[in-house]
């Protein structure tokens, strides 16, 4: 059985007013099964909005093809495709009662009113709208609006359903709050969504797959644990999430796993890796994985004091700490490296005392929660 | 000077209103002594008897009506059908302009509103460019290029497609003709302004939820822009009513609207009082009309949302 969406080599170019050509998607395939919850996730410019657009139908490729359910549709208008859209500005239409809008693509499809009725009342049951149908849109805050976009576009049941970044309007809270709706309303309906975002966080929270996208090419497709903890490359691990990235160099491998070397000499064994010796790596640390302590009196500021072998230990020094509710960011100093970002849960023991600023600190990051690319940063 | 001063000093409230009281006063003044005045002259003539030669006599006369209406029947004064005719035919040269107006600049708009910044403002001073030119003159080229020697049928006779020169001037295509290229502006700017601000995104909302071109049109590009046509089709069709320059060029004596014709009571047959119950009628009829258009449009308004209830 063919998937239910296919998107295959897709390419389009636009051309800027100064004559510049710029790839907004470059030979992009993906592929989208029943019931899934897909985000395209990238920076602005990134080409996720393009490629939502030529699904449903607003910008043509210029090579490739779409497919849903193995048959093309780039040959169809947008109005004849089997997809809708919940907008970024929710497009509801300023002239029509909630009930009207909800009601709009079975009016057009001619569906007999009687039956429009029923529909649109489980359409706005299933956003938690029950007797809004009357109002005017016009009277509904942002994240009624949110729910009426939405109900208007599942309303005619597609196979697909395409979310041009709808939660980034809304404050913080009740994007929360939509993020887990979205996510049951999705598994209720069993249609597929593909959700467009910036917002990393809004990707790993309601994804059952994340493609993060930049210059209009894929640079990983996988579950949101595999983007977080195992990212392909640089781009995905500096996109999602925050990240430490420590330029590396393998000094020997063995059966057992590699040994490298960071820039301020410090070495890590990483047990089951096989890398090649006297290649480049980088080293992903997540702030979250490194643990902080204050440095024994004895041991000083040199590295390596407190020696282990099962990861990597560095000492440095705080140089700044915000507090961020449930956990402290810091930044530490370590001589030969970059500032690192550390993630250190708070709570009401963890006095700010203890962040101050100019201590000496021990870091220890299990060599498990160390992730290697290849290549430098 | 003192108002503005007051406003952009003075904190509180009250104050504030004093100073738009005063700001508002002067045009208020003026309104009602050089608008409302005149017109209350106006009504009060149309019921006046007219003075043997011009002028009126003040006594209270209804035979100025009559003579449109029907009902005069006197020795001097007698009802006369071809005044109702000539308000028939205003009314459908006015329709006619409006409608011709509406069908140029409706398409215009959309393509103005779809250009880059430059070429709109352009193209916005291009159509307000014949506010430079005297009417008058503006009217005289006209002549030039319908008259049978002029530039119109001479290009139709030179590709071969009349025998004849046409027939154009001194009749109402010329008319229409004429008013439609003097009122198209008046129709244009109210138009662009509500085309403009049609949010592109619901266009595309109605097409991705299944409506086609012609479906996405009737429901929701044409309710949206509705307060352009409206407002276009009323600044354009009640001048045009009135108008009385364009028809006494173009029109000649053959085509005569209720502008030529209170015009010539006024200032030929010198009969004030039944040149104002001509106004007056004209007036009555349009403020008529436009309550009938707005109501009709209100509750075509109120039907929409309610035709999904059902």
């Amino acid at each position: 059985m063919p998937p239910l969406l296919e998107i295959r080599d897709a390419a389009r170019q636009f051309v800027t007013p100064d004559g510049v050509r710029v790839a907004a998607l470059d030979g992009l395939s993906l592929t989208v099964s029943d019931n899934e919850f897909v985000t395209l996730l990238g920076p602005s410019g990134c080409g996720k909005t393009t490629l939502l657009r030529t699904i449903s139908g607003f910008e043509d490729l210029d090579s490739g093809d779409i497919l849903i359910d193995g048959a093309s549709i780039l040959d169809r208008p947008a109005h004849a495709r089997p997809v809708n859209t919940v907008f970024q500005n929710y497009a509801l239409f300023p002239h029509m009662n909630v009930a009207r809008n909800v009601g709009y693509s079975l009016e057009v499809a001619g569906v007999p009113a009687r039956e429009r009725t029923r529909r649109v009342g489980e359409a706005l049951e299933l956003v938690s709208l029950s007797g809004f149908g009357e109002r005017s849109v016009r009277q509904l805050s942002g994240g009624q609006q949110q729910r009426v976009a939405l109900a208007r576009a599942i309303v005619a049941r597609p196979k697909l359903l395409l979310l041009d970044e709808p939660l980034s309007a809304l404050d913080r809270n009740l994007r929360q709050k939509m993020q887990e709706e979205l996510k049951l309303l999705q598994h209720e309906l069993g249609i597929s969504f593909i959700f467009v975002t910036h917002d990393q966080e809004e990707a790993l929270t309601m994804s059952d797959r994340i493609v993060v996208l930049d210059g209009g090419r894929i640079q990983q497709c996988g579950g949101p644990e595999d983007v977080y903890y195992r990212p392909a490359n640089a781009f995905v691990a500096r996109f999602i999430g925050e990240s430490n990235l420590l330029a590396a160099t393998v000094v020997s491998a063995d059966a057992g796993g590699s040994l490298v070397e960071i820039a301020d000499g410090t070495r890590v064994h990483l047990a089951g890796r096989s890398l090649t010796p006297g290649a480049r790596a980088t080293l992903l640390v997540r702030p979250e994985a490194i643990d902080l302590s204050a440095a024994s009196e004895t041991g000083g500021a040199s590295a390596g004091a407190a020696r282990r072998d099962d990861g990597l230990a560095l000492s440095g020094r705080l140089a700044q700490a915000f507090f961020g509710g449930t956990d402290y960011r810091l930044a530490v100093e370590v001589a030969g490296l970059d500032p690192l970002k550390v993630t250190a849960r708070g709570g009401i023991g963890a006095a700010s005392a203890g962040f101050a600023p100019g201590r000496a600190v021990s870091l220890f990051v299990p060599q498990a929660a160390i992730h290697v690319l290849e290549g430098r940063p | 000077m003192t108002g503005r001063q007051a406003a952009s000093h003075g904190p509180n409230a009250l104050r504030r209103q004093a100073a738009l009281a005063l700001l508002l006063a002067a045009p208020t003044l003026f309104l009602a002594v050089f608008f409302v005045g005149p017109l209350a002259l106006m009504f009060v003539y149309s019921w006046l008897e007219p003075g043997l030669y011009g002028g009126v006599e003040w006594t209270f006369y209804h035979l100025n009506f009559g003579r449109i209406f029907g009902w005069a029947n006197t020795r001097y004064e007698s009802f006369d059908p071809v005044y109702l005719r000539i308000f028939a035919r205003s009314l459908w040269l006015a329709l006619q302009t409006s409608f011709f107006c509406l069908l140029l600049c409706y398409p215009a708009a959309f393509w103005v509103s779809r250009l880059g910044p430059r070429a709109r403002n352009l193209f916005i001073f291009l159509i307000t460019l014949p506010f430079f030119v005297s009417l008058v003159v503006r009217l005289f080229a006209w002549v030039l290029l319908l008259r049978p020697t002029g530039f119109v049928n001479q290009a139709l006779l030179g590709l071969g497609l009349v025998e004849r020169p046409l027939e154009i001037i001194y009749t109402e295509a010329a008319v229409v003709i004429g008013m439609v290229y003097v009122f198209i502006p008046f129709m244009f700017l109210p138009l662009y302004a509500s085309v403009e601000k049609l949010d592109a995104s619901l266009v595309e909302a109605s097409q991705d939820l299944g409506a086609s071109r012609f479906q996405t049109f009737r429901k929701v590009v044409l309710p949206l822009t509705l307060p352009g046509i409206v407002g276009g089709s009323i600044i354009v069709f009640i001048p045009s009513l009135g108008n009385f320059v364009v028809p006494s060029l173009l029109g000649g004596a053959k085509v005569m609207m209720t502008g030529n014709l209170i015009e010539q009571q006024f200032l030929s047959a010198r009969n004030w009082p039944f040149g104002a119950a001509l106004g007056m009628t004209v007036m009555a009829a349009v403020l008529l009309l436009l309550v009938v258009y707005v109501r009709l449009l209100a509750r075509d308004d109120d039907a929409a949302p309610s035709g999904a209830r059902s």
